[in-house]
């Protein structure tokens, strides 16, 4: 299997749904091939897992006076901050026959290819089922998978450098007389690169490719403008709406 | 856990009812419940979890309108597993078993009377 390299970029959280949307549709029609992308988050954005409740998750006020967006994904799993500068994302999207039947098991083999890639710059990370990866005992990546159309896509974050008071925030967590307890125990439990070593983005991003892209046939691509068009249109008609992001 | 009575010119007709849990080792599950005093009318089911294939978890939700709100825990978790392996469906993180306890948890909050 070959896959195709899509290199860092940035977009809005409606695009960036939008464009995993359109590639999985692609790999489902055999029109696109095997994906690995980076990207982040241009403004920052909240994304809520496709089985959380819009109000009960984010604070829509914060959002809205601090620009940051908001998104529902098409995967489950929890609210996520994603800071512009704070993360980069990746999306995996390839045949669902390429990866082990379970879904832990397959989580397992994706988040080996972001620990192989912090390796790179010196940390030793771990899998924590169901879908984290921890650092010294903390997290440092959350995933999050969905499987349709014979077509498997995973998405996560890899935390660069995390404020955990702005992450709070824009979410309903924290908002009680014991938002201070909470941060101090959130931090307790969530790490970042910039937490465990010195090494810059731009060296965390080079780890993660050479992660990802070893021992795997690749060529570094673009998207087709099908796959540009359709994501176009599902950005618009879908992730953008309220229709699809209220809906719980 | 909550519990909310709506209601028409000052009389309660329907009960909406609210229970969670964080399931140890697993993911948040938030269960909201309308009843009428006897059948349940409509539940939604939130929370961090995954499930595959995803449109199963609109099957659970289906699967609980129309029970008695007396049925058992068992008899809910029941419920809920034959949808589970109808839709050949795959929970990551919770179970049939948690969404029934859910179920009576909240159920007994709007007898209990709670935050009304």
């Amino acid at each position: 299997m070959k896959w195709r390299l899509v290199e860092l970029e940035q977009h809005d959280a409606y695009a960036n749904m939008a464009i995993d949307e359109a590639v999985s549709e692609g790999v489902a029609a055999g029109t696109s091939q095997p994906t690995i992308r980076f990207y982040t988050w241009k403004p920052s954005a909240v994304s809520i897992g496709y089985f959380q409740s819009l109000a009960d998750e984010i604070d829509l006020d914060a959002c809205r006076a601090a620009g940051v967006d908001w998104v529902r994904r098409r995967t489950g799993g929890g609210a996520v901050y994603h800071d512009e500068l704070g993360e980069i994302t990746y999306s995996i999207i390839a045949p669902e026959a390429a990866f082990p039947k379970g879904i832990i098991d397959s989580y397992r083999v994706i988040c080996g290819w972001i620990i192989d890639g912090l390796a790179g710059i010196g940390l030793q990370a771990e899998f924590k089922p169901i879908n984290d990866i921890i650092v010294n005992g903390k997290k440092i990546s959350g995933n999050a998978q969905t499987r349709r159309g014979g077509v498997l896509l995973q998405h996560g974050t890899i935390l660069y450098d995390v404020d955990v008071r702005k992450m709070f925030s824009f979410l309903k967590v924290g908002k009680d007389k014991l938002a201070d307890k909470m941060i101090a125990a959130a931090e307790e439990r969530v790490t970042s690169v910039t937490k465990q070593c010195g090494a810059t983005r731009d060296e965390l991003y080079g780890a993660l490719k050479t992660g990802f892209t070893s021992g795997k046939e690749f060529e570094v691509g673009k998207w087709t403008e099908t796959e540009l068009s359709r994501a176009k249109e599902l950005s618009a008609s879908r992730y953008s709406s309220d229709e699809w992001n209220s809906q719980r | 856990m909550l519990c909310l009575p709506t209601f028409v010119g000052g009389v309660p007709i329907h009960m909406i009812c609210r229970a969670s849990e964080k399931v140890a080792g697993g993911k948040l599950v938030r269960l909201e419940l309308e009843h009428d005093g006897s059948r349940i009318l409509r539940a939604k089911i939130t929370g961090d979890f995954f499930l595959h294939p995803e449109d199963a978890l609109g099957e659970m939700e289906k699967s609980l309108a129309g029970m008695q709100i007396n049925a058992s825990e068992p008899e809910f978790s029941s419920t809920l597993a034959k949808v589970v392996q109808s839709e050949s469906a795959e929970l990551v993180g919770f179970s049939p078993e948690i969404l029934a306890k859910l179920v009576v948890n909240a159920i007994a909050t709007c007898e209990a009377g709670e935050n009304k």
